[in-house]
């Protein structure tokens, strides 16, 4: 029981950054906008979230660094879409090459050294609740905010009108026009708000799931980020999951060492060759003619993809 | 609902769009007739504040509105319905009554908002579960919805643009029903199309626009030849099929998707003279272009054409033509030249440029092609990229496989497109084509396969056929 209760508080205090930024990814995906830069911007807004919380020697001040630069990024890629036009994949992959080989040189003198760190902070009275109480409310303020952000960023999207623009917009820009909905605005605001999570994940990596900093620190997390959003089929509840469900197999194989090498060797690289099938198991779900596929099979794994995600705004938009 | 407008111009660049339209509607069914190009969509565009005019005004009940914004044109009871539906495919149907329409940030207030959603179903007699998705609906269901939107909105002007194309013979009865019905209740109609029967049948007043200008005001009783005249430059008599030279040998067209439970009612296995137009009847929607692209794409399970001795035709003689002329048939940010080259270089494996000038300068002047050898696809009209797409296939003898060769082009582009079509036919082994016009149908096949949905419900040679009975097979009444 103490193993299976520890293991759950280390998945859910180890899945932190990955929640967060995968709702973010969602929230810009879901207005049309692939942020490809997350990895980049991912690893560089750790670096500066570090570098703020170490300078400053008070860890919140990481964590709204790391937001502010994460913002500043999405803007960039935002502007490079709605004002000049230019294609989102080929902006966003060159800004996170970029923003990699830039937080390797910045943070080369803050490597392995140490930083403040998000503390414990037990939530009073819920944190006492025996077996659960440990898991969900005995974390850090920034694993509050992940937990928190899944049913927020689902509020947002389905039962606030700016959620229902921002989904109109990523389904049918011209549609949103004609409506009377500012198109570039709402898609502006989505990549924002996207870009400020990935930030904030950042943050988290580097103040708290994997505290300090060092080159390659966030292990292509950014990646793995976009999977996890098909996987969750733009649904953030459905995301949160997927994110979890990888965060367990990273501490499983953690655990394993102990039992054998091969599998704990293993176990760290299953994700990728499951994503993948997932990834194909999910394609095949949501391809119109599958019809052979029970409907509340369809229903749980098949997504929404927005209808126009990833291209261009129309010209006369 | 009167509506006015007033000197509008518009230009993009050069092209002068709209020369000073003013038109004045005091209510009814308006008509907006005009070939492809007379500057109806720039109209309606501005109409419904998606753009912004050089000049002019637009009144309503005498009162001056502000332009260029779909917002101010909604709050001003303008609203538009487009050729195809203008919605969100994975929103609800609730949610897509929502969209850019809560005053409220939350939105909480949405049960009484679906009561009063689904009342108004109610009163047009249609059924519609409020939290399915849009994308679950068909294309006609989908611009029910719309229509049904714009109402719920309290619009008092409603433009439609062309929207009939989708619709089944049913659903058109009810849009059109509809229409007449809403006139009634002081709500104006203006109806864009280049269908005349329809704007006979409902409009109670027109304007012929061409090349940007009013040439023409109409009012009921509608004087047919008059409209044409104004509407086109010369009114060129319908292409007459010529009689075709027989020749002996015959050809055999198989095809195996017949509604199995009639199929004794016809053969499916058809014999054909060389020569032969073939047309496949159907509404949009239905298989009659996955038809087309199956003889093509050889899948002889269903459907193939070969010899009489048995022989399959040669597939480099069956020569097809996708009905999205910029998705699967031209590139759009190709010049002519690189077309004519893609075509051409498969004689030799380096690129002749001066050979290959002098081909497509050829075949530009053959295909009667409005552009310049170098201009980019995308700077060319429709029917010029039509006849474009029609002159990059082979010249030697073939099958033509053609999808909708006139879709969305006007009068005088599909007269032009079949005049060169039956030109090559002389020489062709035959031209197997889809549409879902009737009329193109009807003037130009000699064996008409009609197709209801997804079945193909008869198969004929045109003299055994009467109009009435292809609508009716081709609407899934008849089968």
């Amino acid at each position: 029981m103490i193993t299976i209760e520890n293991s759950l508080i280390t998945v859910i205090a180890l899945s932190t950054p990955l929640i967060i930024a995968v709702l973010g990814e969602t929230i810009s995906e879901k207005s049309g906008v692939i942020n490809l830069s997350a990895e980049g911007t991912i690893m560089i807004c750790a670096l500066f979230a570090f570098v703020f919380g170490y300078l400053t020697d008070i860890a919140i001040v990481g964590l709204i660094a790391g937001m502010i630069l994460g913002s500043i990024i999405a803007a960039f890629l935002s502007l490079c879409d709605i004002k000049l036009r230019m294609d989102q994949i080929a902006v966003g992959f060159v800004l996170t090459i970029l923003c990699s080989r830039l937080s390797s040189y910045l943070g080369q003198d803050y490597v392995r050294i140490s930083g403040p760190t998000l503390n414990k902070m037990p939530i009073p009275l819920l944190s006492d609740i025996p077996f659960l109480g440990n898991i969900l409310f005995n974390h850090s303020l920034i694993t509050y905010i992940s937990i928190s952000l899944i049913p927020l960023t689902w509020l947002l999207l389905n039962k606030t009108t700016f959620g229902l623009s921002l989904r109109a917009v990523g389904e049918n820009p011209n549609a949103a026009k004609s409506r009377g909905i500012d198109v570039q605005k709402i898609r502006f605001i989505g990549t924002l708000i996207g870009g400020a999570l990935l930030g904030l994940s950042g943050a988290a990596f580097s103040l708290y799931a994997k505290y300090g900093w060092s080159e390659g620190h966030t292990a292509n997390y950014g990646w793995i980020v976009l999977a996890i959003v098909i996987f969750g089929g733009w649904n953030p509840f459905r995301a949160a999951m997927g994110a979890y469900a990888f965060g367990l197999l990273q501490v499983l194989a953690i655990k394993a060492q102990s039992v054998t090498l091969a599998l704990s060797q293993v176990l760290p690289l299953l994700p990728f060759p499951l994503m993948i099938f997932i990834l194909i198991f999910i394609q095949y779900i949501n391809r119109k003619d599958s019809s052979s596929v029970p409907l509340i099979i369809k229903s749980l794994i098949g997504g929404n993809q927005p209808e126009s995600l990833g291209k261009k705004l129309p010209k006369e938009l | 609902m009167k509506i006015e407008l007033k000197n509008i111009s518009k230009s993009f660049g050069s092209l002068k769009a709209n020369k000073e339209i003013s038109i004045s509607i005091s209510g009814g069914i308006h008509a907006l007739l005009g070939e492809n190009g007379a500057g109806k969509s720039t109209l309606v565009k501005i109409i419904s504040g998606q753009l912004n005019p050089d000049k002019g005004s637009i009144l309503i009940s005498d009162k001056k509105i502000n332009l260029g914004s779909p917002k101010i044109a909604i709050n001003n009871g303008i609203g538009m319905l487009n050729q195809n539906p203008l919605d969100f495919a994975n929103l609800s149907v609730l949610e897509s009554f929502l969209v850019g329409n809560t005053q409220n940030s939350f939105m909480s207030n949405n049960h009484k908002t679906k009561e009063e959603i689904l009342h108004l179903f109610d009163n047009y007699n249609i059924e519609i579960d409020l939290n399915e998705k849009i994308s679950s609906f068909s294309i006609g269901q989908r611009q029910q919805i719309e229509l049904l939107r714009l109402l719920y909105n309290g619009v008092k002007i409603i433009i439609l643009d062309e929207p009939t194309s989708a619709f089944s013979l049913e659903q058109k009865k009810m849009i059109f029903d509809t229409l007449k019905k809403l006139t009634k209740e002081d709500i104006t109609i203006i109806f864009v199309s280049h269908k005349l029967d329809e704007v006979f049948e409902i409009c109670d007043s027109g304007t012929v626009l061409k090349s940007g200008r009013v040439v023409y005001s109409m009012h009921k009783p509608f004087d047919s030849d008059s409209i044409f005249a104004k509407m086109f430059d010369d009114t060129r008599t319908k292409n007459k099929i010529t009689n075709k030279e027989k020749r002996s040998d015959k050809f055999k067209l198989f095809i195996d998707e017949l509604d199995k439970t009639k199929q004794e009612t016809f053969s499916n296995e058809s014999l054909i003279d060389f020569g032969t137009v073939v047309g496949i009847a159907g509404l949009q929607g239905s298989m009659n272009d996955k038809l087309v692209n199956n003889f093509f794409s050889r899948d002889f399970s269903k459907t193939g054409i070969f010899f009489d001795n048995g022989d399959y035709i040669d597939k480099e003689k069956l020569y097809y033509m996708p009905a999205d002329r910029l998705e699967r048939g031209l590139f759009e940010d190709l010049t002519l030249k690189e077309h004519f080259a893609l075509s051409y270089s498969n004689r030799s494996k380096y690129l002749n440029w001066n050979d290959i000038e002098i081909y497509g300068e050829k075949k530009i002047q053959e295909y009667d092609i409005k552009a310049t050898i170098t201009q980019k696809v995308d700077q060319l009209s429709g029917g010029n990229q039509q006849r474009l797409m029609l002159s990059l296939l082979p010249e030697s003898p073939g099958v033509l496989l053609l999808e909708q060769p006139t879709r969305g082009l006007d009068f005088n582009s599909a007269n032009k497109m079949w005049d060169i079509i039956l030109h090559r036919k002389k020489n062709d082994i035959a031209i197997i084509f889809s549409s879902t016009d009737l009329e193109e149908i009807w003037d130009y096949s000699d064996i008409i396969i009609s197709v209801s949905g997804n079945t193909i419900v008869n198969i004929e040679s045109k003299q055994n056929l009467n109009k009435e009975n292809l609508a009716r097979y081709v609407s899934g009444i008849l089968d």
